[in-house]
């Protein structure tokens, strides 16, 4: 499908107010795509604004990285997707892959999450 | 001539008579959801998400904006000191011109014989409306409040809510416009149809505003499954919020 430039310019200014509180639109590159990273559930955040995964990466140097994957739909539009607070727990293997945070080198935006090898939908809305 | 329509298509008048649902113009109780795009007090109609229409400013009113730095809109960056990041409450003006988006965008109006209560389920505020025919205090004789105070009256079938007394810490929107404890505002409500409510809302701020500032027209629709769930009861919890502030940078001020 291919967007005219004005169909671009509505859809940036329809998709960055709703980043813009606690993500994405100032602290992502949305453009970007880092991952999949895979590690191990440490904890599993399910809160208002936006639910986060914190989860630990062995490196290429067999260090362990403390990573965290926050997502942008709110714990209702996930429970709205099927979603617990227990969905994820800490021990489950997280892959994870999303627009890299711009700062913090450690924190993913959650775009697509496999917990144990399933993929699990999140549904739309968030902001 | 509606004879001739019922005689030729009785089903389509049939049907367009079910469509059109009664309603009571002063009944406004219910659960409202906001519909896009309403992301800022004064939007630029027709003009999408992120176009303000251009605040008249007091000189003083410039460097108070100035002083605030949103992550949203226009003028929004990584240094932010919104007081949504503190956790503070929002303040009436900005719950009515919230930028939550579905499905947290609703506020329930509920009518009582004498006041009028208005629930905002995005950080589980509320305010009150009297409807006796009570004057506002004088706002140098009372403490200001986050949503102020508030008394309404019919003026045909518009809800006219004039407040006093907001505490100036509250932005008008999270596009950072700021307000002083002088201002005034007023909520003129009017439910259009069975499921469409219409809100304007003025402020009248001499140290900010050089002349009344209204904003665009908002529209609620009706929301009758919500008030069937449970209510979210969205609270901003400071042992959740600033971690989670921490963890992705956000660069706001979050503590005190």
């Amino acid at each position: 499908m291919r967007l005219s430039g004005k169909a671009l310019i509505f859809c940036f200014f329809l998709a960055a107010p709703a980043f813009a509180h606690h993500g994405g639109g100032v602290e992502y590159f949305m453009d970007q795509t880092r991952g999949p990273v895979t590690g191990t559930v440490t904890g599993f955040a399910f809160t208002f604004p936006h639910p986060y995964i914190e989860f630990e990466v062995k490196n290429a140097s067999g260090a362990i990285e403390k990573w965290a994957a926050v997502f942008q739909p709110t714990p209702t539009n996930l429970r709205a997707a099927g979603w617990t607070r227990d969905s994820v727990k800490p021990g489950d293997t997280l892959t994870v892959s999303g627009p890299p945070h711009k700062s913090a080198s450690n924190v993913i935006f959650a775009r697509r999450v496999e917990i144990n090898g399933k993929l699990l939908e999140q549904g739309g809305g968030g902001n | 001539m509606r004879l001739l329509a019922v005689l030729v298509f009785p089903g389509l008048f049939a049907a367009g008579v079910s469509l059109q649902q009664k309603f009571d113009p002063r009944d406004l109780s219910g659960h409202w959801d906001r519909m896009s795009p309403i992301v800022s007090f004064s939007n630029v109609p027709g003009s999408g998400r992120g176009a303000t229409v251009e605040a008249p400013f007091t000189p003083e009113g410039k460097k108070m904006n100035d002083a605030n730095k949103p992550g949203y809109g226009p003028r929004r960056g990584t240094t932010r000191n919104d007081p949504l990041g503190r956790c503070e409450p929002l303040g009436l003006v900005r719950h009515l011109s919230t930028e939550i988006v579905e499905p947290h965008n609703t506020f329930e109006i509920v009518q009582l014989p004498n006041r009028i209560l208005q629930f905002f389920e995005y950080r589980h505020d509320w305010r009150e409306i009297w409807m006796d025919g009570r004057a506002l205090p004088d706002p140098a004789k009372v403490d200001p409040k986050w949503n102020g105070f508030s008394v309404g009256r019919w003026e045909g079938d518009a809800l006219v809510v004039d407040s006093v007394a907001l505490d100036g810490r509250s932005w008008v929107d999270k596009f950072g416009y700021p307000h002083s404890e002088e201002m005034r505002l007023q909520e003129r409500y009017r439910r259009v149809d069975a499921d469409t409510l219409e809100l304007v809302i003025t402020i009248t701020d001499p140290v900010v505003y050089s002349k009344p500032w209204s904003s665009d027209v908002k529209l609620m629709k009706l929301n009758r499954d919500k008030a069937k769930r449970w209510d979210e009861q969205i609270y901003c919890v400071p042992s959740e919020e600033f971690p989670f502030q921490r963890l992705i940078q956000s660069g706001n001020v979050i503590e005190p």
